[in-house]
């Protein structure tokens, strides 16, 4: 079933509360309805119970004989009202010593006795002795109708001008009007009797149930709802909670984390997913603002240079000699300036998932040796012996960014060779994937710094004076072959040499 | 006045040096952290500035193992910026903190500064007698009219003057007044505290035979 979605300013708990207050209303309603019913239906059939008795022994009064004769007046009943059993309030042995065949003058009685009495008051006279006692409520009374609408028999206790009850529908029947429930039934002989009885006091307490449950269905709803309120108030805690913690962290404190509520349930399932996102959140803006700040302390340094040697330039008339010197720093300051920007550059682009161009086939030798030849020049200046076995290989992949991979990998292992030192630079096929690796006969890696050697800025030394690295090229390097699905191995050992490993699948 | 730069990047520490020693400075250099602790733990410099990233030792291992010997005041040189770095300097004992990349007169101001501090003098400028010296202005007065000095008789004034009431040694003197890659001639001290004299006056600087020189 789906519930029409109700707006109450956006709130989860106003919205839970006014389900929940209505589905206990429907339900405390429908539970007080039924049972007042039940209650006001357990009296009526009392009630009529009771009436249906008292109208079989006045028709037995009536017609001794059966009530296809005219009634033989002043004919007692045979004792024998008990056998239809008692009404509720008439005890048997009351009912039957109520009637006596020849009614003397008789003390004040019981008012269930008197209805079997009433049945002489074809004299007026006893009727007349008993008036007094007769005008209360809750008594029976009973009206008899002889053909002609004429009033045979009517007890004092009876309204007025009783409301003789019309013939055709039904030959006996309940009715109700003005507080009384009367049962009417017509006689085969032509009479048409009627009982009936005040039903004032019983309405009155009817009523009086009818507030009671009234008064306790409210009570019970205002208790329901706010019991509802505090479970809602709970349920929804965690909820305000992760709110306020994701109020902060969108302001910019990315060290807060939303404590963990105690159990396991759906909220801490989504607590600890929102924290392992905020962690992770956390990491890679400190990553970033880590790589900033060393982006910008590597672009201090040249600058430094430039401006110390600008103004030392400028202070005061200097000799050319002096001048070119200072010139010849400025020049390579700006150099390196531009070379890290363009590392930078580079590795924004491997950032961006490798969109630096085009993917098509290439032929990795070809590529490894072009990067060879343009390193020759640097090799041969440093004494450094370059080998090479390229065998032909192919794979998909941005022919300037596995350049770049070559080249970097090349230029380390010439630059952090020893001298007189060899560089070998080998492509080949291997099931799956296709290599390229560079092996030097430098110093090797230290162990420790191996898990470090693709961060950004990490330089396994410290200095600058090793030239140009901003230590960025591995990181590049990492970044292209990852977006292009491969891997990098490094096999070092200290003092020996290294050898990267390129696996390019395809 | 003699400094130690220790600067790895070669053009910044030779320009540095350069103007330093215009300043009149005697400068010492290092490239290197181990060779620059050891300088400065075996010479007394009247101020040390030290960059932070360094091969071999760094900028904070240095100052930390030197403090255990010696108070050469220290400027920091380096290109981190935040107050945590300059909070962790400044607590290792680093007397002051300069932020690459600077300018070279606020790079002289802070170590005149630095020096002038370590000397116990709270101004600039240090009137003894009739002679009035500007250091700053690397100037100095006789009866208020300029006197014409060259860069060492000034230094060789103001190490004097900072010194004042003191004897201090000609070995101390030449250490404080040459550098590392200076040839000096054992007469030379003596040329200068002549020439010094003969523009001062000759009782301005008083000899302390066997031993020294004093300003009183």
């Amino acid at each position: 079933m789906k519930l029409p979605r109700i707006r109450l300013n956006g709130s989860l708990r106003w919205q839970l509360q006014l389900w929940h207050g209505l589905l206990l209303a429907l339900v405390l309603a429908g539970f007080a309805w039924t049972s007042w019913r039940l209650q006001r239906a357990s009296l009526f059939a009392r009630v009529d119970q009771e009436l249906e008795h008292h109208a079989q022994l006045v028709i037995r009064e009536l017609h001794p004989h059966g009530p296809n004769q005219s009634p033989p007046p002043r004919q007692p009943p045979p004792p024998d009202g008990a056998d239809l059993g008692p009404p509720p309030e008439l005890p048997p042995d009351q009912e039957s010593a109520g009637l006596p065949a020849p009614p003397p003058p008789q003390p004040p009685q019981p008012p269930e006795q008197m209805e079997e009495a009433q049945l002489e008051n074809l004299n007026p006279l006893l009727a007349k002795e008993r008036d007094d006692q007769d005008l209360r409520k809750n008594f029976l009374y009973e009206v008899v109708w002889g053909p002609l609408e004429r009033i045979l028999l009517r007890s004092d206790s009876a309204p007025k001008s009783p409301l003789q009850p019309t013939a055709g529908s039904a030959r006996s029947g309940f009715r109700i009007h003005d507080n009384l429930r009367e049962y009417f039934e017509f006689l085969p002989s032509g009479e048409c009797i009627l009982v009936g009885k005040e039903m004032g006091d019983d309405f009155a307490s009817l009523n009086r149930a009818a507030w009671i449950l009234f008064a306790v269905g409210g009570a019970v709803l205002l208790i329901g709802l706010f019991i509802g309120w505090m479970i809602t108030s709970g349920l929804l805690r965690p909820l305000i909670t992760i709110n306020h913690t994701a109020a902060k962290i969108a302001e910019g404190d990315l060290s807060q984390r939303i404590p963990m509520p105690s159990g396991e349930n759906e909220i801490s399932g989504l607590v600890r997913v929102l924290n392992q996102t905020f962690s992770r959140l956390e990491t890679s803006f400190e990553r970033q603002s880590q790589f900033t700040a060393d982006a910008s302390h590597e672009l201090r340094t040249p600058i430094s240079v430039i401006i110390t040697h600008a103004q030392n330039a400028l202070a005061r008339e200097r000799s050319s000699e002096e001048y070119r010197e200072s010139l010849a720093a400025c020049h390579r300051a700006a150099k390196r300036m531009q070379q890290l920007t363009e590392s930078l550059l580079a590795l924004v682009r491997v950032d961006q998932g490798g969109r630096g161009g085009e993917r098509i086939t290439c032929r990795l030798d070809q590529i490894a040796g072009d990067t060879l030849e343009l390193l020759k020049p640097l090799a041969d200046e440093l004494h450094i012996t370059l080998e090479s076995d390229l065998k032909p290989v192919t794979c998909t992949g941005n022919p300037a960014q596995l350049a770049q991979v070559c080249n970097n990998l090349l230029e380390n292992a010439i630059r952090y060779n020893a001298s007189g030192g060899r560089v070998t630079l080998r492509t080949s096929r291997e099931p799956g994937f296709s290599t390229i690796s560079v092996e030097d006969t430098g110093r090797g890696i230290d162990p420790d710094d191996l898990p470090h050697l693709f961060e950004r800025f990490f330089r396994v030394d410290k200095s600058r004076s090793h030239g140009s690295g901003a230590g960025l090229g591995l990181a590049i390097t990492e970044g292209i072959v990852k977006a292009h699905g491969g891997k990098i191995e490094i096999i070092s050992q200290l003092g020996e040499g290294s050898l990267f490993i390129v696996k390019l699948p395809g | 006045m003699r400094l130690l730069v220790i600067e790895d990047e070669a053009d910044l520490l030779s320009s540095l040096a350069k103007a330093l020693r215009e300043e009149g400075y005697a400068v010492d250099t290092s490239e290197e952290g181990e060779e620059g602790l050891y300088k400065a733990m075996n010479t007394d410099y009247d101020a040390i500035i030290l960059d932070v990233m360094l091969p071999g030792l760094d900028g904070w291992t240095i100052l930390k193992k030197l403090r255990a010997k010696r108070k050469t005041p220290v400027l920091m040189l380096t290109a981190r910026d935040t107050s945590r770095d300059r909070v962790h300097g400044l607590d290792l004992g680093a007397d002051d903190y300069l932020v690459k990349p600077f300018d070279l007169n606020e790079l002289f101001a802070r170590v005149r500064a630095l020096i002038r501090r370590t000397a116990g003098l709270s101004r600039s400028v240090v009137q003894i007698g009739n002679v009035r010296i500007d250091i700053p202005a690397r100037q100095a007065f006789r009866s208020g009219k300029a006197v014409a000095l060259t860069h060492r008789e000034f230094t060789l004034l103001e190490f004097l003057a900072m010194h004042r009431g003191e004897a201090v040694s000609r070995a101390a003197l030449y250490e404080h007044l040459f550098d590392e890659n200076e040839n000096t001639l054992s007469n030379l001290l003596d040329v200068h505290i002549s020439n010094l004299r003969n523009k001062l006056g000759s009782e301005f600087i008083m000899t302390r035979r066997g031993y020294g020189y004093c300003i009183e």
